[in-house]
C-alpha cells in the first residue's frame, strides 16, 4: 500500500506520519516501550514493582546498622547496583533502566509508610508469582514500618500540623526525598565519577591531616564528613561498576550470541560507551547522552526524584557538534536517532507513586519537563542545532513524557522558533514557552541568583525555574509545598471550618453572615491563605533540615560540587541560596469568588451574605438561577478591572507574605500558582465556591489560566488580564493554558499569526504559556473510538499526556477550554 | 427526572451530582442510581417549573 506522508500532513494524522518518517529502531524502540503512567488512578495491566531494590536495599542497611544515614545508604545503594538484575533492550544503543525489568515501576520501601501500606494491596502491580511476592512485601513492609523518612517527621512535627497535613484538604505531596525535584549541577558531575572521587579523597587526606594536628573545636566536625565523603565514593564507586555490568553485558552478547555483524558493532560501541562514562568525561554524543541517562536513572534508585531538570541542548551540544560537523563521524540523522532513543529512555522511567500523587498526575510518571533554547551566561543566544534536532525528534517518537520548554528571548533564530511551532502545530502541546529575561530576573529578585548563573536556568518541575551552578542549584523541593489556595475562601466562610472535611482546619475568622464590608470578608481571606502557607512550609522545612538524618542522599551529594566541597549531604541548606517555591493548586478560583461576592452582595446588593453561605451549605442546590448570577459576575482573563484588580490585590499581598516566609537557607518561598491534573482530582475535596462552582465540578486548569470557558474577550484579553500580575515580583512563575484552532494556524500564515501571538505575549512580560492545538472533532471521536487515537497527545496542565489515559472528566474538561482564534 | 438508558424514573435528589458541562450554563452530569449511567439534567428547569406554578 502506497503511503501518502503529505497526505497523512493534511490529515493531521500525525501519529501515522510519525510511523512512517522514523527509522525502523526508533518504530521498534517506541513501541517496545512499556507505558507506565497511570490510567485513571490505576497501573496498566502487566506493569509490575521492581522487588530487587527493595530487597537487596532492606539487606545491607540491615547489616550496616551501627553506620550513619549517609554512609549506610550508600552501601545499600552499592549493593543494589552490584547484583540487581541488568538487561539491555534489542535494538537499543543506550542503556540504564530504573528497575530490575523493562515494565517495572521503583519502589522507594524507605521513604512513605504510607506507599508501603497501599502497595501491598495494590494486587495489579504484584510480580509473579504473587504469593512468594506478598510473603517478601510483607517482611518489607513489617521491617520499614517505624523507620520511613515520612514516619520520622511526622513524629517530630507539631501533631495539629500533621493532622491537617495529613487530611488530604490542605496540601499535596509527601515531605520527603522519596518524593523530590532535584536541580543538577551539570558541569560538576560531567568532569567524570573519577575526577569526584579524586577531590573526595584529597579532602579526606587534608580532614585527617587537621585531626591529627593541634586540637581546636574546628576540627571536630571533620568526623563526620570523612563518614559522608565515605558514603560518597562508595556509592559513585558503585555507579561506576554498575555502568560496567552493562558493559560487560554487552560485550558478552557481542561476542557469544550475537551474529549480526552490524549490531554486534553497536554492542561493543555500547560496552565501550559504559567503560568510558560516568568514570570519565564524554567524549562523544552517545557518551555523553548515556552520561546523563546514568547519571538520571542512579539519581531514581537512590529517591522517588518525581521531575527531571535538565537542559539538553545546552548541555549535550559540544558533542553534537563534534561528532556531526567537525570529526563527521555520524551523519544528523544519527544523531536525530539518538536523541530520539534517549527520550523513549526517558519516557520508560517510572516510580510507582501513591494514588493521590498519580491521580494528579494522570497519564505520566513524572514531570519530565526538558528546557531548551534560552541564553549562555553571557547574555547571548543560546539555540543551536540541537534545540532544533531535539524538536525534530520529539515530532518522531511523540512520547508525552519528557516534555520540551522553550525558554524564549528576543534573539531566538525564526528556524528555531519554526521548529518549536511545529511541535505544537502537530498537536503535542509541547514546547510550552518560556518568557526568558522575565524568568531570570524573577530568579535574581527572589534568591538574589548573580545574572551569569541565573541565565543557566532549568525548569525544576513542571515550572520553577533553577539555576545549575554550585550555590544556585537545589538539590530538594518537596512537591508538599503545594496548597489548595481555594480552601482559603471556603475558611473564610466558615469560620475556619472545612465544609467538606467537617473539620477546624483554618484559624477562627469570624461569622462570615455577618461581614458587613468586602474588606471584612477579604481580611478574613488572607489570615486563611497565609495560615494555610505557613502551615506547609513549616512542615518541608522540618522535613528538609532532617532529610540527611532520615532519608540521606549519598549519590546526589557526589554530583554536588558544593557538597562534595563542605563534606556534608546536599541537603544541609549551608552553602545555598535557595530557590523554593509554594504552589498553588486552584488559585483563580480566589479572585473570581471574591469579585462575584464583592459585586452582588456588597456592591449591588442583590444578595446577602447568608443567602451566599446557605447556597454553599446546599452546593447551590435548588439555586441555579443565583449560581448563574454568581458565575457571570467579572471573570479574570477579559481584560476587565473590576475582577483583575481584586486579584491582583490578592496576589501582590500573597507575594508579600511569601518573602517573610523562609525557608533552610533564609531565603523566601514564592508563590507559583498551576494545577497539574488536580483541577480534576481535588474537585472532590473542594466544595462550593461563590465562582459559581460546585462541589464535584473541576477546578480550573491553569495557574493562571482564565475559568475554563469563561473567558469570552478572546485570546489578547486573556493575555491584557494575565499582564497585570508582575511575573518578576508577585511570584514564581504563572501556568496559562490557551487552547488554538488548528485550521487557522495551517501553513505559512498559520505559523506567522503564532509568531505574532507570541512576540505580543512576549511584550506583556508573561512568563508562560502552552498550547493546545486538537480540535473539538478529534477529541470527541477518540472519546468514543478510543482505540483509533490510542496515540493522541493533549497538555493537561504542566505536562502532557495521551488523551485516551485521562479520565473522562478531566477530557470533558479540555473540550470546554475556548478555543482562542488569533488576530482577532 | 428520567434516565435515558434505563428509563428509571425519580427526583432529581435521587440522581447524584457529579459535574458540570460548561460552568456558566444550567446543564450538569447527573448519575442514574439504577444503572449508573451519566444523564444530563438542566438544573435551572425544576426551579422555573417551581416560579411557574
Ligand atoms: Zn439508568
Amino acid at each position: 500500500m502506497a503511503i501518502n506522508v503529505e497526505e497523512m500532513q493534511k490529515k493531521e494524522q500525525w501519529w501515522w506520519m510519525a510511523e512512517q518518517k522514523r527509522s525502523k529502531r526508533l518504530d521498534y524502540l517506541r513501541k517496545a516501550a512499556w507505558k507506565k503512567g497511570a490510567v485513571g488512578g490505576a497501573y496498566l495491566p502487566g506493569i509490575k514493582i521492581d522487588l530487587s531494590r527493595p530487597v537487596l536495599y532492606t539487606q545491607a542497611w540491615e547489616e550496616n546498622s551501627g553506620d550513619p544515614t549517609m554512609l549506610r545508604k550508600a552501601k545499600a545503594l552499592a549493593h543494589v547496583w552490584d547484583n540487581t538484575p541488568i538487561f539491555i533492550t534489542d535494538h537499543a544503543n543506550l542503556v540504564g533502566y530504573v528497575g530490575d525489568a523493562p515494565n517495572t515501576l521503583m519502589w522507594h520501601q524507605e521513604g512513605l509508610f504510607l506507599t508501603n501500606e497501599e502497595i501491598y494491596n495494590d494486587r495489579t502491580v504484584i510480580p509473579d508469582p504473587e504469593e512468594d511476592s506478598l510473603q517478601v512485601m510483607r517482611d518489607i513492609c513489617d521491617y520499614w514500618s517505624d523507620k520511613t523518612a515520612l514516619g520520622k517527621v511526622m513524629e517530630l512535627s507539631s501533631p495539629e500540623d500533621a493532622v491537617k497535613f495529613m487530611s488530604g484538604y490542605i496540601a499535596w505531596g509527601v515531605p520527603s526525598s522519596a518524593l523530590t525535584y532535584s536541580t543538577k549541577q551539570y558541569d560538576w558531575w560531567m568532569r567524570g565519577f573519577n575526577y569526584i572521587i579524586d577531590e573526595i579523597d584529597k579532602n579526606i587526606a587534608k580532614a585527617e591531616e587537621e585531626m591529627n594536628g593541634i586540637p581546636s573545636p574546628e576540627i571536630l566536625g571533620n568526623y563526620d564528613k570523612i563518614k559522608n565523603w565515605e558514603g560518597m565514593k562508595i556509592v559513585l564507586e558503585a555507579g561506576i561498576r554498575w555502568a560496567g555490568r552493562y558493559a560487560r553485558l554487552a560485550r558478552i552478547e557481542a561476542e557469544n550470541f550475537e551474529t549480526d555483524p552490524r549490531r554486534k558493532e553497536e554492542l561493543l560501541r555500547i560496552a565501550e560507551t559504559c567503560e568510558r562514562v560516568p568514570a570519565n568525561p564524554p567524549r562523544n554524543l552517545q557518551e555523553s547522552l548515556q552520561f546523563e541517562h546514568f547519571v538520571q536513572v542512579m539519581a531514581r534508585y537512590e529517591a522517588g526524584e518525581a521531575a527531571w531538570p535538565a537542559r539538553p541542548d545546552y548541555w549535550h551540544f559540544p558533542y553534537y557538534d563534534k561528532d556531526v560537523n567537525q570529526t563527521k563521524r555520524i551523519t544528523k540523522e544519527e544523531a536525530t536517532e539518538l536523541v530520539g532513543e534517549f527520550m523513549i529512555r526517558a519516557y520508560e522511567v517510572g516510580i510507582y507513586f501513591i494514588s493521590f500523587i498519580r491521580e494528579a498526575l494522570q497519564g505520566i510518571t513524572g514531570t519530565w519537563v526538558w528546557t531548551i533554547g534560552g541564553v549562555k551566561p553571557d547574555g547571548s543566544d543560546a539555540c543551536n542545532e540541537l534545540t532544533e534536532v531535539f524538536c525534530q525528534a520529539a515530532r518522531l517518537v511523540r512520547v508525552a513524557n519528557p516534555t520540551l520548554s522553550f525558554r524564549y528571548h528576543s534573539m531566538v533564530p525564526d528556524s528555531t522558533l519554526r521548529e518549536v511551532f511545529e511541535c505544537i502545530r502537530q498537536g503535542l502541546g509541547y514546547p510550552n514557552i518560556r518568557h526568558d529575561p522575565v524568568l531570570i530576573a524573577n530568579m535574581m529578585h527572589w534568591h538574589k541568583h548573580p545574572i551569569e548563573e541565573a541565565r543557566t536556568w532549568v525548569n525544576q518541575a513542571c515550572m520553577s525555574p533553577c539555576p545549575t551552578t554550585k550555590h544556585g542549584a537545589q538539590p530538594f523541593r518537596m512537591a508538599s509545598a503545594t496548597v489548595i489556595t481555594c480552601k482559603a475562601i471556603e475558611y473564610a466562610l466558615h469560620d475556619g471550618m472545612d465544609p467538606v472535611a467537617q473539620m477546624q482546619i483554618g484559624p477562627q475568622t469570624g461569622d462570615a453572615r455577618k461581614f458587613k464590608t468586602y474588606e471584612e470578608l477579604y481580611e478574613a481571606w488572607y489570615i486563611q491563605i497565609k495560615y494555610l502557607m505557613d502551615l506547609l512550609v513549616r512542615f518541608v522545612n522540618l522535613a528538609r533540615i532532617k532529610d540527611p538524618e532520615f532519608y540521606g542522599r549519598p549519590f546526589l551529594s557526589g554530583i554536588y560540587e558544593r557538597a562534595v566541597e563542605q563534606g556534608t549531604d546536599v541537603c544541609n541548606p549551608k552553602g545555598e541560596r535557595g530557590n523554593c517555591w509554594t504552589t498553588f493548586f486552584g488559585w483563580i478560583e480566589n479572585g473570581d469568588s471574591l469579585a462575584a461576592v464583592k459585586k452582588l452582595v456588597f456592591d449591588e446588593k442583590k444578595y446577602t451574605m447568608e443567602q451566599l453561605i446557605e447556597a454553599m451549605d446546599k452546593n447551590w442546590e435548588g439555586r441555579e438561577e443565583m449560581r448563574l448570577d454568581f458565575v457571570k459576575a467579572p471573570k479574570w482573563g477579559n481584560d476587565d478591572d473590576y475582577v483583575d484588580q481584586v486579584h491582583v490585590r490578592a496576589m501582590r499581598d500573597v507575594a508579600k507574605h511569601s518573602m517573610e516566609m523562609k525557608d533552610p537557607t533564609g531565603n523566601p518561598w514564592p508563590p507559583l500558582p498551576e494545577m497539574v491534573s488536580a483541577n480534576i482530582s481535588y474537585s472532590s475535596k473542594v466544595g462550593a465556591l461563590p465562582n459559581g462552582r460546585r462541589l464535584g465540578d473541576p477546578l480550573y486548569d491553569g495557574g493562571l489560566s482564565p475559568g475554563t470557558g469563561l473567558d469570552k474577550k478572546g485570546p489578547t484579553a486573556v493575555l491584557r488580564s494575565a499582564s497585570k500580575i508582575n511575573h518578576i515580583t508577585d511570584g514564581r512563575a504563572f501556568l496559562l493554558n490557551q487552547r488554538l484552532s488548528p485550521v487557522q494556524l495551517q501553513g505559512e500564515k498559520g505559523y506567522q499569526l503564532w509568531r505574532d501571538y507570541i512576540k505580543t505575549w512576549f511584550d506583556l512580560g508573561i512568563d508562560h504559556v502552552q498550547f493546545n492545538m486538537v480540535n473539538n472533532e478529534t477529541l470527541r471521536s477518540a472519546q468514543k473510538d478510543p482505540e483509533k487515537y490510542n496515540e493522541l497527545i493533549v497538555r493537561v496542565a504542566g505536562y502532557s499526556a495521551h488523551f485516551v489515559d485521562i479520565s473522562r472528566k478531566t477530557q470533558d474538561h479540555i473540550i470546554q477550554r475556548t478555543i482562542q482564534e488569533l488576530g482577532c | 427526572m428520567k434516565c435515558d438508558k434505563c428509563n428509571y424514573e425519580g427526583s432529581k435528589n435521587e440522581f447524584r451530582y457529579l459535574y458540570n458541562v460548561q460552568i456558566d450554563e444550567s446543564i450538569s452530569c447527573r448519575e442514574c442510581p439504577k444503572c449508573h449511567s451519566f444523564v444530563n439534567c438542566d438544573e435551572l428547569a425544576e426551579e422555573k417549573s417551581r416560579k411557574g406554578a
